[in-house]
């Protein structure tokens, strides 16, 4: 076997038997409007698999709520997600950004992601509902809503697996 | 000459390329073999709750998914302020027909009717926000299709809550056949 044969040869051992784990930020934002209840769908990557391991969402506070004359600013958005390979939500309802968002305020100091692990195949798409209505009855009576387009975007953290495929 | 050269970037290549990790293929099958199998999932209740009234609601997780139970968090806002916390809301989980075995050999805990002080150990409580910190220590076999009975006492000052039931669904097939990691 001459030098030439042999480096083809391990470069196509290489591609044989090794595989690409590339580190991938998948960012989105989407705008809920106000006063609905509606969807976004993403497409995902087509270079391959993607793994997601957690997501970091940050939202904006432009809906109101007054109550004795004082208004207060506010976010009620509950996000639901859906693989469409899958068709499968992942959560059972609505969960407000609030709750899963890090670290859960507008102005406050980001850090870190909420680990969260999902694996859509590729091409896959993500179905993102969204609802910013406000509350059919205000926990305390008289409390008046003014519901307003609210931003959110979302970081999700993962891994593509290039060129491979999911059986 | 050329081959020890050849050798030695290749050995550098098994490393990393372009910024990017190379596992092996048999390291990435597996990877995706058992995510394919094993997902996220929240369970949430939300309610609404008068001062002093009392709530309850069931959440049933998917068949054929066991549902292993992470973490619990819950989270109360009194829209047009932050409630004290002696105002928020008590909440109860009921784990109703808990499995009574699971593969990993644990035994049934006792874990009906947790009070949220009991279940949440810290109240962590910043700026606006109400809300009582993720308990992440938690690693339960729920079962597949299993009832949750989730349960919220209301305090002085009406408000919204919500509790959230973190964990990962596996799926059925794929859970019977695991052995503990052992053999994996």
């Amino acid at each position: 076997m001459d030098a030439r044969t042999s480096v083809k040869s391990e470069l196509m051992a290489i591609k044989q038997t090794q595989a690409f784990k590339k580190r991938f930020d998948f960012t989105r934002k989407i705008i809920a409007h106000q006063d609905t209840a509606g969807k976004e769908v993403i497409p995902l990557t087509n270079e391959g698999p993607f793994l997601c391991t957690g997501y970091n969402i940050k939202y904006t506070k432009n809906s109101t709520v007054t109550r004795g004359g004082v208004t207060t600013n506010i976010n009620r958005v509950g996000l639901r997600f859906t693989a469409e390979s899958d068709n499968s939500a992942q959560s059972n309802d609505y969960v407000p950004v609030q709750l899963i968002a890090t670290p859960g305020d507008v102005d406050g100091v980001r850090y870190g992601e909420r680990p969260w692990q999902h694996l859509y195949p590729e091409g896959d798409a993500l179905t993102i509902e969204y609802d910013n209505r406000a509350p059919a009855n205000p926990a305390v009576p008289g409390d008046v809503y003014a519901m307003a387009n609210e931003e959110i975007e979302i970081v999700f953290t993962g891994y593509i697996f290039p060129g491979q495929s999911i059986k | 000459m050329l081959k020890s050269y050849v050798e030695a970037f290749c050995q550098r290549l098994t490393g990393l390329k372009n910024g990017c990790t190379i596992a092996s293929a048999a390291q990435v099958r597996h990877i995706l073999e058992t995510c394919k199998n094993a997902r996220a999932k929240d369970y949430i209740y939300k309610f609404q709750i008068a001062a002093g009234d009392s709530v309850r609601d069931a959440v049933t997780t998917t068949a054929n998914w066991h549902f292993l139970l992470c973490g619990i968090s819950a989270y109360f806002w009194d829209d047009a302020g932050a409630l004290a916390p002696s105002d928020w809301p008590t909440v109860s989980v009921n784990f109703e027909n808990f499995a009574l075995s699971s593969p990993f050999g644990a035994a049934p805990r006792d874990v009906n009717r947790v009070p949220a002080n009991l279940v949440f150990g810290r109240e962590g409580l910043q700026g606006p926000k109400n809300h009582y910190e993720e308990q992440k220590n938690i690693f339960i076999d729920l079962g597949q299709r299993f009832t949750t009975m989730l349960e919220a006492k209301g305090g002085t000052t009406p408000c919204f809550g919500a509790v959230l039931l973190t964990g990962v669904e596996i799926n059925e097939n794929e859970f019977l056949n695991f052995d503990g990691g052992e053999n994996g």
